[in-house]
């Protein structure tokens, strides 16, 4: 009788709290003097005191080595929805003659040849190598900003998203156990999803070619100057990636949502974007775009708060 | 939690009871109600949602497992860390301790700042 009215009680705890204690617990309760109001109060708030220890990250409980292994595999990949409107761009440029004038067009298509190229060694597991690629194609986009387009800020807003998931992908391919791990971690199948969740959502933004320039402007002007369709196109390629991310990450472990949550992050960039007044400094917008997922990241534990030497 | 914050006093008694020797759940509940002389009985909840913490803090550590009457048994045990911490408090409890003591015994014999 006790002990359907504790497990009923013990119910109310996180899951894997449960698995590894719940047993345990069952034995310090049976072992007490029998339920009471006081006892019942203070199971439930210690459930609720759990639940949220975890929703915050709070606990300790992630292991940070491994969020971050997961990320080193799969953020290239994800890193490549990027190109889209690069590669809207050079698929229009079909004759040699207009893909090198795409390229001088757009400066940020070797930007995302190298990621190209970082994704394909993170694959192999390549971790030293596809970090050194991640470390040098970050700062390109700044260079690529800097020499190829006269409104420097306004590309470097564009690009706010990327460039913050590239130092993550170059810190987690740094630090982390690696692509070797990751893979252990998600499994082959995962990244075939990934891949074809990131493709996808590349078709879909070239579908909806002109919306990506206008980013930070209120939801009512973007979809008075692209038009509903374009506009929904744009938000089901920002949904294709976030399911593929959350799918690929692992939604039932604590790491793969944490990773999965690193992961979406150009997708609350350019959500962040949307919602930003079209007036907005660019300076500022900048500094939200990159504050905002910051602060989520950290917030939700799935970045380390403390970093451990030695 | 900071080496810093001061402990809060379930902690502290927790981290008391581990001090000498591992002990399961059942054991710390009764240990901190004999160290407090009664006055702080904790209960289930509370234990376990600290004993989480102070595990993902590596203050505290499973020693062992034991199955009792079917029953799954877990010991813990402090770990150097929270030793470290224990030792900390203790220090910085006891300085607090000896000035006010000082402080109260000036104030009975009629000292005046």
């Amino acid at each position: 009788m006790n002990e359907r009215h504790y497990r009923k009680l013990l119910a109310w705890y996180p899951r894997d709290h449960r698995e590894r204690h719940e047993d345990e617990m069952l034995g310090v309760l049976l072992a007490g003097s029998g339920p009471s109001g006081k006892e019942t109060v203070d199971l439930l708030r210690g459930a609720l005191r759990l639940h949220l220890r975890r929703m915050v990250g709070m606990d300790g409980g992630i292991d940070h080595r491994d969020v971050l292994a997961i990320v080193s595999l799969l953020g290239p990949i994800v890193m490549l929805a990027g190109a889209a409107t690069v590669l809207d761009r050079l698929v229009a440029g079909s004759s040699v003659w207009r893909l090198s004038t795409a390229i001088l067009e757009f400066p940020g298509a070797p930007v995302w040849a190298i990621w190209g190229v970082v994704a394909v060694l993170s694959l192999f597991r390549k971790r030293r190598a596809a970090a050194v690629g991640a470390w040098l194609g970050t700062p390109a986009f700044l260079a690529a900003a800097v020499l190829g387009y006269p409104l420097f800020w306004d590309s470097v807003v564009v690009t706010t998203g990327w460039m913050l998931l590239g130092v993550l992908v170059a810190v987690a391919l740094t630090w982390s156990p690696g692509p070797a791990r990751g893979w252990e971690l998600v499994g082959g199948r995962r990244i075939v999803v990934l891949v074809a969740a990131v493709g996808t959502s590349v078709v879909l933004v070239m579908k909806s070619l002109g919306t990506y320039g206008v980013l930070f402007h209120p939801m009512d002007i973007t979809t008075a100057q692209h038009g509903p369709v374009r506009m929904t196109l744009w938000a089901l390629a920002l949904a294709v990636l976030a399911t593929g991310v959350v799918v690929a990450g692992g939604a039932r472990t604590r790491e793969g949502r944490r990773a999965a949550l690193v992961l979406s992050v150009p997708v609350v960039v350019s959500l962040l974007m949307l919602v930003l007044p079209s007036n907005a400094n660019l300076l500022v917008a900048t500094a939200v775009c990159t504050a905002v997922p910051l602060v989520a990241l950290l917030g939700s534990g799935s970045l380390p708060r403390r970093i451990r030497l030695g | 939690m900071s080496a810093t914050t001061p402990l809060r006093e379930p902690t502290f008694l927790i981290l008391t009871a581990l001090a000498a020797r591992p002990q399961h759940g059942y054991g710390i509940l009764r240990d901190v109600e004999e160290i407090s002389q009664g006055r702080v009985s904790l209960q289930a909840g509370t234990l376990y949602a600290a004993l989480d913490r102070l595990s993902s803090d590596g203050w505290v550590d499973v020693d062992r497992e034991e199955v009792v009457d079917g029953r799954l048994r877990r010991y813990y045990r402090l770990t150097e860390p929270g030793a470290a911490r224990l030792a900390a408090e203790v220090e910085k409890l006891s300085a607090h301790t000896r000035a006010a003591r000082q402080r109260l015994r000036a104030r009975l014999t009629g000292g005046t700042a």
